[in-house]
């Protein structure tokens, strides 16, 4: 083990921890010899630490850690921000329809997704916005794919576009998350039609 | 209508929307972009929908669309977007914290369907929570435009239901942006009268929450448009700031002064909806005192009683740190007030204390226990370190309207200034605001604002503004990268903030008011400036303390005064 817990640290100058903007979702480090040997894991973050050795470990509560030994990567993950909506705006799917899909991240695999977007640099973060892009392309893909249309059974939708997403999301950077699809709409059933009547009066 | 309250309308509503190029609800969006497909959506179209909205939520009322319309159209939505999506965040980081360990035992055994329940849970709750955040702030809207005691009663019982069922899912200085600040005076100031004290510091403490958020943050070289004062008719007895929670802005800890009987808080947060501190039960009164005292960075002083001066010292753990004083060895000491400081200059902060019979002990953390050590110097009613031209040193000033210094080395004490009038009622500030490496003292009396500083290795004094002051602060108050000096002053009934910036003049600095704010007290019939009593220590006493207390990177000020606290915010749009 290269890291053990300790107690909390007075000061932010005392212990790393990722950006507290809400866009990073993703964010590592490594410790080096000159950084304070301190991190903090938060209550809505899962984290993971390379050790020298390369050996991923998993951190399993939140609280305040030390290194032992050095250089240690730590990947904090901000899974809070992970149940999420994304969609595919209408005029890009063919059918004149937009569609979206509320849906859950996991991350089921760490050792693939870590092995995935680590670099070689000091330090990196992923934003909420790149992952959001990138699961954009899979909705649209497997729409596409399924031949999706609004008259389709709803249920039937969900189970086709959860079981096509996590087929596609194995080949992409996101390799090693499983991405519960949870209910799918489409842009004509957004009430804002009723609203701009409303406006017009 | 208040900008303010414009502001926290439209994010009540801002939620409701979906967007019409994918359908997704958009629960966030940035730059007017549909977070879930990014689609741009014209700025005018969210202002009229938000408008019409607002019009749906205040039918009713007596507040005049045109009125509502001209501060909706100044309230800006990318400000508003940005905002929502900090507070969309701040919920998910909670509920996620509620159901993390749910989470990960799901994910360890692999439970898809289990994993599927908890998400679809967690957006049912959030959903609900805007549900009931709009019907929340509806009734309260109502409430003090109507002002009819049915309409008061219903949005207070609506609250306590929000507080009892969403509450928990939600950060209280979150909840507090969606409170009208009229809305919970009026509440507070009720169950005060019906002498409910310890509901009325919750609802006093929502009240100063409700007025902090949306906070304002400073644009770089700007001054601020006007300042607001919130008050509550209790005086200071303590008062901490610290960011327990690790989310980037300081609580600030208060102790009610005990002059009413049947007021039992021993803590509370007054910047999170007025929460109740108490990690340890069985104590009259808890203040929390952060820093780096060896393997803890808080140490709790704690009193069994509210008659009897004596307080232990609780570590994180709940566990009494004993006090070694030359041979002897303490589990309390009588504790009139405390400060944090680090005096020796090793990195870690001591506990200074001033107790009974002119004693003043300074506290150090030695592995498991506290080193104390004692200084005779009179009753001490401030203390703080300066750099001064000899090294650093710690400054106390005495009841007695002594000003001296001490050698954190030697602890020898030396004199710097004698007959000081009204010391008991002061306060003071230390830093270097003419920039010469030196840091001068600044004393705030009833007759003004004392200047104390080296010149040629002596020590001057002059007063730098008559009347009768409350404090100094040393901030950026404009961001333009130079500290200024403002100055707070008790003036019939409110608050005159001064505004004092360095300048060259006849080759010497001297300082020059450019600018001063005036906020009346409201709801209180008289103000006076809080005197030290070193004998009914419980009373109110003077505090003075300077503290981002909303994350807007300009400082709040929370002023003790005779059996009233008051907060003073600026705000810079």
């Amino acid at each position: 083990m290269c890291f053990a817990s300790t107690k909390p640290k007075f000061s932010e100058k005392d212990y790393i921890m990722p950006p507290r903007d809400p866009d990073t979702v993703i964010f590592y480090y490594e410790i080096g010899k000159k950084d304070v040997k301190c991190f903090r894991v938060a209550e809505y973050e899962d984290a993971y630490i390379i050790c020298p050795s390369g050996e991923i470990k998993p951190i399993g509560k939140p609280g305040f850690y030390q290194i032992i030994s050095i250089p240690a990567k730590i990947i904090w993950i901000r899974s809070s921000r992970f149940v999420l909506s994304v969609g595919v705006p209408r005029g890009v799917l063919p059918g004149g329809f937009g569609v979206n899909a509320d849906l859950s991240l996991y991350l089921q695999y760490p050792e693939i997704f870590i092995g995935n977007i680590i670099t070689a640099e000091k330090q990196g973060k992923i934003s909420i916005d790149d992952i959001r892009k990138e699961l954009r392309k899979l909705l649209e893909n497997a729409v596409r794919n399924l031949q999706i249309t609004p008259e389709m059974e709803r249920r039937k939708i969900v189970d086709l576009v959860h079981g096509e997403m996590n087929n596609l999301i194995s080949r992409t950077w996101l390799n090693g998350f499983i991405c519960d699809v949870q209910s799918v709409g489409f842009s004509f059933e957004c009430e804002l039609s009723k609203l701009l009547d409303e406006l017009a009066r | 209508m208040d900008l303010s309250i414009a502001k926290k309308i439209l994010l009540s509503v801002y939620p409701l929307r979906c967007c019409p190029y994918c359908g997704a609800r958009i629960t966030e969006s940035k730059n007017n972009m549909c977070s879930a497909c990014g689609s741009e959506i014209s700025e005018r179209f969210i202002r009229d929908l938000a408008r019409v909205y607002v019009e749906k939520t205040l039918r009713g009322t007596s507040i005049s669309p045109t009125e509502l319309n001209r501060a909706v159209s100044n309230v800006s939505l990318v400000d508003i977007s940005n905002r929502f999506t900090s507070i969309m965040d701040s919920i998910e980081r909670k509920i996620f914290s509620l159901y993390r360990e749910k989470i990960f035992d799901a994910k360890k055994s692999r439970n898809i369907e289990e994993l599927r329940r908890i998400s679809s849970e967690i957006r049912e709750i959030k959903s609900r929570i805007f549900t009931k955040i709009n019907e929340m702030q509806n009734a309260q809207i109502r409430a003090i435009t109507t002002n009819t005691i049915e309409d008061i009663e219903r949005a207070y019982k609506i609250f306590e239901e929000f507080r009892n069922e969403i509450a928990r899912y939600m950060d209280p200085k979150v909840i507090g942006l969606y409170v009208i600040p009229e809305f919970s005076y009026l509440i507070a100031d009720r169950l005060y009268k019906a002498m409910r004290f310890n509901d009325a510091v919750q609802w006093y403490g929502t009240t100063i929450t409700a007025n902090l958020f949306p906070e304002s943050r400073p644009d770089v070289g700007k001054l601020p448009l006007y300042m607001t004062a919130t008050s509550i008719p209790f005086g200071a007895l303590f008062l901490e700031s610290y960011d327990i929670d690790y989310d980037g802005i300081r609580e600030i800890f208060y102790v009610p002064s005990r002059e009413v009987g049947g007021l039992e808080i021993p803590c509370s947060i007054i910047n999170e909806i007025g929460i109740v501190w108490q990690p340890f039960k069985g104590y009259d009164i808890l203040v929390p005192k952060f820093g780096r005292f060896g393997d803890y960075s808080m140490l709790i002083l704690a009193w069994e009683s509210d008659r009897l001066a004596d307080a232990k010292i609780l570590n994180m753990d709940g566990e009494e740190m004993r006090i070694r004083y030359g041979d002897d060895t303490y589990y309390s000491i009588p504790v009139i007030s405390a400060r944090v400081l680090d005096v020796d200059g090793d990195g870690m902060h001591e506990l200074l204390i001033t107790s009974l019979r002119g004693r003043f002990f300074i506290l150090k953390m030695r592995d498991d226990y506290l080193e104390a050590n004692c200084l005779t110097m009179g009753n001490i009613v401030d203390c703080a370190m300066a750099n001064m031209a000899d090294g650093s040193r710690l400054i106390v000033l005495s009841q007695n309207g002594r000003l001296l210094e001490v050698d954190p080395a030697t602890l020898d004490i030396d004199l710097l200034l004698r007959g000081i009038e009204g010391a008991e009622y002061s306060s003071m500030a230390t830093g270097d605001l003419d920039g010469d490496g030196i840091d001068e003292i600044y004393l705030s009396t009833p007759g003004g604002v004392f200047r104390i500083g080296h010149r040629d290795g002596d020590i001057v004094h002059s007063k730098i503004q008559g009347g009768n002051t409350l404090g100094v602060a040393i901030w950026d108050i404009n961001s333009d990268r130079q500290k200024e000096l403002v100055i707070f002053e008790l003036k019939e009934r409110g608050i005159i903030a001064s505004i004092h910036v360095t300048k060259e003049f006849l080759g010497g600095k001297t300082l020059d008011a450019v600018k001063s704010y005036y906020a009346e007290i409201r709801h209180m019939e008289s103000l006076k400036r809080a005197r030290f009593n070193f004998i009914n220590i419980f009373n109110s006493r003077p505090y003075f303390l300077v503290s981002d207390a909303d994350g807007d990177h300009s400082p709040e000020i929370f002023i003790g005064l005779e059996k009233c606290l008051v907060s003073i915010d600026m705000k810079y749009s």
